[in-house]
């Protein structure tokens, strides 16, 4: 026998089709807001002090922009040269196998001007068993950071304000070039983005704004935080990432 | 070149065996130890040697000068010229950079932004130090309290004797000067005094600070977003604990050198982490400074009016502020001084109105001598009472304030604070090792001073081979159980 709706049946079967209706657009929203996540590009960067610097940076760049996600992974004063203070291998990989990122920047080498000790022999800094050496170690860094999805970019080391350092880091710099090139890495040159026309190093250059800043810290190493903005926006621009 | 080096200890020795070689000889045994700074100082860059000797050439001439002239304002004109030129170049070298970036703010903030004409300059190591030493010269020719040095060789050697070039203490040519014209002696107690100032320096430095630094300190403040709660409380106590090893491991190994060389130089902390009121660890950290400040700045801000009122608040804090700058051209010394003049001026304003208000009450006190006695005289638990709670506001206003003075940037404060307040995460970084350190190393603050001294006099008569061996040995110890590696002295940046 059917029975006739009375008003307030009607009214009440009316608001649960409102709730039903409400809870599924707010399901429908809350899916649509997981698959943007979801879709957020996850850039991992990681490295020494300078990738710190860098890593800021690129946080501050994309700060608004939810398309892109920013992780680190960094350490100060380390390297890949001692392995007995920080064993890169084994940070990276496990860092890698939790958050599988889609871009992995690598900035690492700044602390490595250093004697390295293999087996009870002492190859001093940039010395031929030291730059066949150095050269393993950064092959085997890059076979621990190579992931089939993740496109890996090393960033080469900027120039400093020390000329000793920076006679290193030019050494350095083609070693993971070349190194970078044999694990079909990218490979992204920053120095000439810090130095004069002239190819010295300088502690101020063109902010974001287009003004003249400081954008190198008093020790004439890392980066101030209108530096690091500058630093990440040339990396991001060579990558493709703006 | 850094104290606890190889190096120093080769060029330390090498200028101590030629120098009481010389000792009968005044003028060439000066000449050794001028030659030996020079060396000391262009051993970290050359070049700037010739600023040096530029800055103490002017000294000299400008100390000639004031005393030279008889007219009182031609003397005020020449020694106000003197420290502009002395301030002058701090300003260039230290603050000319500092000065052009935040105008760079300020005219992007108002939107008529421009490039300023930076310079590619590199901060002169010491250079606050010497320019102070040369301030405090011409300023105590011109009041009176030194006559100005004939001899070349002792204005330059006093601006330039490497003890205490880089970092301190701040030594004053009223004390330093007349040292130089007397026959220097080495007795056994100056030996022993400067040989335990030297290990006890090392011991703070290598071991304490290092340790500290290494494992707690710098992790936390290289990226405070990265690091739990707990940790970042305890880097902030253990900050306060370094910064103090550090220098006044610098100030002890600098006053120990001079005194094997024969000459003596005053203390420069004396248990400041354990002051129950700012004024009074004022009066114990970085003394040299701080009186250097209130000889030559506060003084020179009262004038010849006797202070009073809102005029000693504002000159009290305008001390300190400027005194935070002194420290290095950053916003976060500005501030780390500001916070300082601020506690300083309102500790005065409570002591100054406490007193007051407790002086009135006496007065309309209208019970009987006896009581007013009573009243007037606080217990012995009144006492420790307020020494606990004046302890407690000191200790966590200066470690809170040395966040500031820890960060490279304002940001990396700000985000150190966020991160320390959200109380989040427990211990990574702290072991119980640093934390028995850090402990260790405040809770020793409260045991008597003189220590060193007692101990000097005690041991002077010791056999050589007693002496040397626990030098050795010593020494020996410290490297053994310390860290590896020598990181530079947190005041050579300034």
């Amino acid at each position: 026998m059917r029975v006739p709706l009375t008003h307030l049946d009607s009214l009440t079967l009316r608001r649960s089709l409102a709730a039903l209706l409400t809870a599924m657009l707010v399901g429908v929203a809350t899916q649509l807001a997981f698959a943007a996540r979801a879709h957020a590009l996850t850039v991992a960067v990681i490295g020494d002090s300078v990738a710190h610097d860098l890593g800021r940076g690129m946080e501050d760049l994309f700060a608004n922009n939810r398309h892109v996600r920013i992780i680190r992974q960094t350490k100060f004063a380390t390297g890949l040269v001692r392995t007995d203070y920080y064993d890169w291998n084994a940070v990276a990989r496990d860092f890698l196998r939790h958050h599988k990122p889609d871009v992995i920047l690598v900035v690492m080498g700044g602390n490595d001007r250093q004697a390295i000790r293999v087996h009870g022999r002492r190859y001093d800094a940039l010395s031929k068993g030291w730059l066949a050496d150095y050269e393993r170690r950064v092959s085997r860094f890059m076979n621990t950071i190579k992931h089939k999805r993740a496109r890996v970019y090393w960033i080469g080391l900027p120039p400093v304000r020390s000329d000793a350092l920076n006679y290193a880091y030019r050494i350095m710099n083609r070693v993971y070039r070349r190194e970078a090139a044999r694990h079909r890495f990218e490979y992204v040159d920053v120095w000439h983005k810090f130095t004069t026309r002239g190819g010295a190093y300088s502690s101020f250059g063109q902010s974001l704004e287009g003004v003249k800043r400081r954008i190198r810290m008093e020790d004439g190493e890392h980066f101030t935080q209108v530096g690091r903005l500058v630093f990440a926006a040339e990396v991001a621009k060579k990558i493709g990432l703006r | 070149m850094l104290f606890p080096t190889p190096e120093f200890a080769i060029f330390f020795f090498a200028v101590f065996v030629a120098a009481w070689a010389l000792r009968t000889l005044d003028e060439p045994r000066k000449a050794l130890l001028l030659i030996a700074s020079y060396f000391f100082y262009g051993y970290w860059d050359w070049r700037f040697t010739a600023l040096l000797a530029v800055s103490s050439a002017f000294n000299y001439v400008a100390g000639l000068f004031i005393a030279g002239t008889k007219g009182e304002v031609t003397r005020k004109r020449i020694v106000g010229v003197a420290v502009a030129a002395n301030l002058s170049l701090l300003g260039v070298f230290k603050y000319y950079n500092f000065f052009m970036d935040s105008l760079t703010d300020l005219t992007v903030a108002l939107g008529i932004q421009r490039d300023m004409p930076f310079l590619e300059i590199i901060l002169p190591i010491g250079i606050s130090f010497f320019t102070f030493q040369g301030i405090s010269y011409v300023v105590d020719v011109y009041r009176g309290h030194i006559k100005p040095v004939r001899s070349p060789l002792d204005l330059f050697l006093y601006i330039s004797f490497f003890p205490q070039l880089v970092a301190g203490p701040i030594v004053r040519a009223s004390h330093f000067l007349p040292q130089l014209t007397r026959r220097p002696e080495l007795t056994r107690t100056a030996v022993v005094f400067g040989f335990l100032l030297i290990l006890n320096g090392m011991f703070k430095k290598v071991v304490v600070a290092h340790y500290i630094a290494a494992g707690l300190v710098d992790p936390a403040f290289a990226d405070p977003t990265q690091t739990s709660s707990v940790d970042l409380i305890a880097a902030h106590y253990a900050y306060a604990v370094q910064v103090y090893c550090d220098f006044s491991a610098y100030s002890d190994i600098a006053i120990g050198t001079a005194a094997l060389l024969g000459y003596r130089f005053r203390k420069n902390f004396d248990r400041p982490l354990g002051a129950t009121s700012l004024a009074q660890l004022w009066q114990r950290w970085h003394i040299s400074l701080s009186t250097w400040l209130r000889d030559y700045l506060y003084r020179a801000l009262r004038g010849d009016k006797r202070d009073g009122g809102a005029r000693m608040y504002r000159n009290m804090f305008l001390t300190m502020l400027l005194g935070g700058l002194w420290h290095g051209a950053n916003w976060t010394f500005v501030l780390w001084g500001a916070i300082h003049g601020l506690g300083l001026t309102v500790e005065r304003f409570i002591k100054t109105h406490g007193h007051a208000w407790r002086t009135s009450r006496l007065r309309l006190s209208t019970v009987g001598a006896a009581a007013v006695t009573e009243t007037a005289t606080p217990s012995a638990a009144a006492n420790r009472t307020a020494a606990i709670v004046g302890w407690l506001i000191t200790f966590h206003l200066f470690t809170l304030a040395a966040v500031f003075f820890r960060s490279p940037q304002l940001d990396t404060a700000l985000r150190y604070f966020a991160a320390m307040f959200s109380f989040q995460g427990g211990p990574h970084l702290l072991t119980p090792f640093l934390f028995a350190l850090t402990a260790g190393a405040v809770a020793v603050q409260f045991l008597p001073g003189n220590k060193i001294e007692r101990f000097a006099a005690k041991a002077g008569d010791w056999p050589a081979w007693t002496l040397g061996l626990m030098l050795g040995a010593g020494l020996l110890l410290i490297e053994m159980i310390g860290p590896q590696g020598v990181a530079p002295f947190i005041y050579y940046q300034f």
